[in-house]
């Protein structure tokens, strides 16, 4: 039987699939223009933008990363990897297909051979 | 060890405790220091002034549910193990007990479904539940009172 506390997983899976690619998309112009400020100066008005919309969606995919993580009992040092890698321009997408392919992937494998109903104790 | 000292004394639980007593002032002392430069005039700074709050409470949040979580009942290491557990118990249900005894054990759960289905039901449901063992975190749904050891 699927127990009450792994119900939820696929929902979790894409609320943080579409945050970890919002979050990675929108640090690769969020670090180009910092370069570029660090390099030429100016662009004030264009690290605001990044900054402060990067700066809260990075909230939000740490509370989607954070619950995913929970549901599918993924151990610290993930966890750990998946807060990091909304920092660092490309890795959400390294990391994502990772968590996806190595934890989610054979979790939902394993759970497909459960039977989803409770089996009755007198039948068994 | 007691299973409270388990989850609260573990390896485990007390490196968690020292990161969130790291974590946590780290994430004051960053908002306080945010907070004093929005007041300077720095236009930024009111985002991070938010966000340090934010992200303790995130600390403490996970925190108590990384304390809490349960990694030998639910999870790939648990389905796995359950799978492994009902495979084997089918089995020995299959080597040991001989067919006529299933008909046995079965007969009389018939007859009483056929007396009153909804009573029956009721009974099995009971019975499923009482099965499950007390309530826990990774169980949420249970007619038995948890009982701490």
């Amino acid at each position: 039987m699927r127990r009450l506390a792994e119900r939820g997983l696929k929902g979790a899976l894409f609320r943080y699939q579409v945050m970890a690619n919002i979050v990675g998309v929108l640090i690769i112009p969020l670090f180009f223009f910092f370069g570029l400020h660090l390099a030429i100066g100016g662009f004030k008005p264009e690290l605001a933008i990044f900054g402060v919309g990067h700066g809260y969606l990075y909230i939000v995919y740490l509370i989607t990363a954070g619950l995913l993580a929970l549901k599918a009992r993924l151990h610290i040092p993930w966890i750990l990897l998946m807060f990091l890698a909304g920092l660092v321009p490309g890795l959400t997408f390294v990391v994502e297909w990772l968590v996806v392919t190595r934890k989610i992937q054979p979790l939902l494998a394993a759970q497909a051979g459960e039977p989803e109903e409770p089996v009755s104790r007198a039948a068994q | 060890m007691s299973a409270v000292r388990q989850r609260w004394l573990s390896g485990r639980a007390i490196s968690l405790h020292v990161a969130v007593v790291v974590f946590v002032p780290g994430c004051a002392l960053a908002a306080w220091w945010q907070i004093n430069r929005a007041q300077d005039g720095n236009q930024l700074s009111y985002l991070y002034s938010v966000m340090w709050p934010v992200f303790a409470i995130l600390g403490l949040f996970f925190w108590w549910m990384l304390i809490h979580t349960d990694y030998e009942n639910v999870g790939l290491k648990g389905t796995r193990r359950r799978a492994q557990a009902a495979a084997a118990t089918r089995a020995s249900r299959e080597a040991t007990s001989p067919a006529p005894a299933v008909v046995d054990a079965e007969a009389p759960a018939a007859a009483a479904a056929e007396v009153d289905p909804e009573l029956a039901a009721y009974n099995a449901r009971l019975a499923e539940l009482a099965a499950r063992g007390p309530k826990t975190w990774g169980q949420r749904e249970s007619v038995v009172v948890r009982r701490f050891p």
